[in-house]
């Protein structure tokens, strides 16, 4: 009990972290910053796999609102969480559902440690400071309007500024 | 350690966290909480069974170049696996634009794991990371990575299975132009392995080649292991290898995949093969692809199949075809075996090998230990969040016995109908409708061969906090290990603020991957009240 109480006080006194050191390489062979993504408009990063029904129907809302915004630079870099059991077919799956996102492959997991990543569906929104503007873990349907009203608060912060 | 340190552990956090706001320090912590307080037991005998586990992962990041990482982790008792309260991780990382080194705990996967790759399951209590030092260098046209370190394994089945390696390793991956990749990979381990009586000291070398190549829609990947292993203790050595390729083509609304895997790292006759304590088998420092479909639909996330990473050889085809924005066809085909024949001589007690000339590929036949699967799925939305899935699969595995022949071999064979209507009710509350019926065949249960189970599960979501579960599962298999016929569990969810997410849940759970308040993971069997906190900072 002492412990838990330490951790819980300890992680109260914490505060968010900067992930714009992030850079990745997509399905597609390109390579990315988030740095240089969150230099033009805010990005969300998604952390999803092909053995998991919620990401999959998330991933659906998340071309939705990519469409919808892009236009105002906002991104999208969905980390596929797929190990070597089978990311050889995420290109086939992401092919077929016709994403236009940016989609990278994390069969090591290097990426996910980075954000300390234990279950998915996880989604974090990063401002154009790089900090954290939202973030959610799970998925239910109709959690993409949270998301789609913290990206328009975002978008409208830069505008003022 | 945590028990001695118990005292000083809350001025050391605090102090961290003072460090933390007073510095440039970034910090990024998650933490689950698990507790469960029921029974659990096999053959229809039921002990009382308790169970907790909170797992504290943090990363403190001191700049952009230098991290320090560590994991708090109480396991007393886990739900499976050994007791442990302290720090099972830490590790200090310098990182710039190309260079990386690490010293501690840690993870690494060369290629496609045929000679190296350590993770973690924790639902499976399995953990292959490294106890050492990794160095890697990258550009945008060779990348190398370097291992020295220790891996103590334990086994979470075979609890005996507790074994320690000295791993050393390089790999090296050059990128002549864009969309080719050649690697290499080398790994020399030394290991303890304990036996029935004593243990036995092995040395083992796995030089590694790959390629991938990415042109246009193919994306290809072909890679070959070698394995040599000599058991110190004995003066025997063995050689094996594994292939293991992929090839898929992907455009405009659909993609296929095709995977073929042959794995010959210790090739045994049936004495040997069923001594799980050889010590030429496949590494746990090694885990290649399983050239098979990874399901989310509970039941056939039971898996009928234990694939044999030192002899089978495999092949799998995928595809997916979306021939509109709403509607997803999915189709998938996997078929694997042995690759030769084993005959037994009653005269002399011994097994001769009987080489297959085509045991390039997989065989159906029953002296081979087949096993086929099909799969196919449609998935159609009606609405923006309301859509339909419907599902067929069936599978077939044969688990040959080379003693007595087809009289006592294990047949096992299913067809599964998964179907799911997932409705938007309104702009907040969803209801999914899931339900999954299976009809099968066991050889092994003699006072009912053949048997059904049903399983329906009911989830009603409030966007973006709330959700309710009630899961019913019925079978007519009088073998279970359980020993009982009938599970009920319910389960409510909880969001609060963005970082917290909680589930209670009441009832008797048969085990499977379990999709819940929007995450899967994989559950065991247990009866009793469950309570999971996951945070995320």
């Amino acid at each position: 009990m002492k412990l838990l109480l330490s951790l819980f006080f300890f992680v109260t006194l914490l505060s968010g972290q900067d992930y714009r050191t992030l850079a990745v390489e997509t399905i597609g062979g390109e390579e990315i910053s988030i740095e240089e993504l969150t230099a033009r408009g805010p990005v969300l990063i998604n952390f999803w796999a092909l053995w998991c029904e919620p990401c999959k129907i998330e991933m659906k809302q998340l071309q939705s609102l990519f469409e919808k915004y892009r236009e105002r630079h906002f991104s999208i870099v969905a980390v596929n969480q797929d190990n070597q059991k089978s990311v050889a077919k995420v290109a086939s799956y992401v092919s077929s559902q016709q994403f236009t996102f940016y989609v990278a492959l994390d069969p090591g997991g290097e990426i996910a440690q980075q954000f300390n990543l234990q279950n998915i569906p996880l989604s974090i929104l990063l401002d154009r400071n790089g900090k954290v503007a939202y973030k959610a873990l799970g998925y239910k349907p109709g959690d993409e309007k949270k998301l789609e009203e913290a990206i328009l608060e975002t978008l409208t912060v830069e505008n003022v500024q | 350690m945590f028990n001695k340190s118990g005292g000083a552990l809350p001025i050391v956090l605090c102090l961290v966290a003072s460090l933390a706001n007073a510095q440039s320090v970034t910090p990024s912590v998650s933490n689950i909480l698990r507790y469960g307080n029921g029974e659990r037991g096999t053959a229809g005998f039921s002990q009382p069974f308790t169970y907790f586990e909170n797992l504290t992962d943090v990363r403190l990041n001191v700049q952009p170049s230098v991290t320090v990482g560590f994991r708090l982790l109480v396991d007393d008792p886990p739900e499976i696996g050994e007791r442990f309260q302290g720090f099972k991780r830490r590790f200090i990382e310098y990182r710039d634009e190309n260079f990386m080194l690490r010293a501690g705990n840690f993870n690494e996967l060369f290629g496609r794991g045929l000679a190296l790759n350590l993770f973690e399951n924790r639902g499976l209590a399995y953990d292959s990371w490294m106890d050492g030092v990794k160095a890697q260098y990258q550009s945008s046209s060779v990348s190398a990575t370097i291992i020295g370190g220790t891996l103590d394994f334990r086994d979470s089945v075979i609890i005996t299975r507790h074994e320690r390696y000295s791993i050393r390793g390089a790999n090296v991956e050059l990128k002549p132009v864009k969309g080719i990749v050649v690697g290499t990979s080398f790994i020399e381990t030394k290991g303890t392995l304990p036996q029935f009586v004593g243990s036995k000291e092995i040395a083992a070398e796995i030089p590694e080649v790959y390629s991938a190549v990415r042109f246009g829609p193919f994306h290809g990947f072909i890679g070959y292991a070698h394995k040599w292993t000599n058991v110190v203790t004995d003066t025997v050595s063995q050689k094996g290898y594994g292939i293991y390729g992929s090839l898929s083509y992907n455009g405009k609304g659909f993609g296929i995949t095709a995977e073929y895997k042959d794995y010959r790292f210790d090739i045994r006759d049936p004495f040997d093969r069923g001594a799980s304590e050889r010590a030429t088998r496949m590494l746990p420092l090694q885990n290649p692809p399983i050239v098979q479909k990874e399901h989310n639909y509970t039941l056939l996330t039971r898996a009928i199949h234990q694939i044999d990473f030192s002899d089978e050889v495999g092949l799998q085809v995928e595809g997916f075809y979306s021939p509109s924005s709403s509607t997803t066809l999915n189709v998938n085909a996997s078929v694997a075996s042995r690759h030769h024949y084993y005959d037994y001589n009653t005269a002399s007690f011994s097994f001769a090998e009987r080489k297959r000339d085509n045991s390039l590929l997989p065989s159906l036949e029953r002296q081979l230990s087949p096993y086929w699967e099909f799969f196919a799925e449609g998935e159609h939305y009606y609405e923006e969040r309301s859509a339909i899935r419907i599902g067929f699969a069936r599978r077939a595995n044969v688990l040959y016995n080379d003693f007595t022949g087809a009289q006592f071999s294990h047949t096992q064979q299913a067809t599964i109908i998964p179907l799911q209507i997932q409705h938007g009710l309104t702009e907040a509350y969803s209801v999914i409708v899931h339900s999954e019926h299976e009809f099968a065949y066991d050889s092994y249960n003699s006072s009912n061969e053949h048997f059904y189970t049903q399983m329906l599960t009911i989830i009603v979501t409030r966007s973006p906090d709330f959700s309710f579960s009630a899961r019913y599962e019925h079978t007519t298999d009088t073998a279970d290990p359980s020993g009982r016929r009938d599970w009920f569990v319910g389960e409510i969810g909880y969001t609060f603020g963005q970082s917290h997410t909680t589930t209670v849940s009441y009832g008797r759970e048969r085990g499977g991957q379990v999709c819940s308040n929007g995450v899967c993971q994989y559950q065991l069997p247990f009866e009793g009240v469950r309570f999971t906190l996951r945070s995320i900072i």
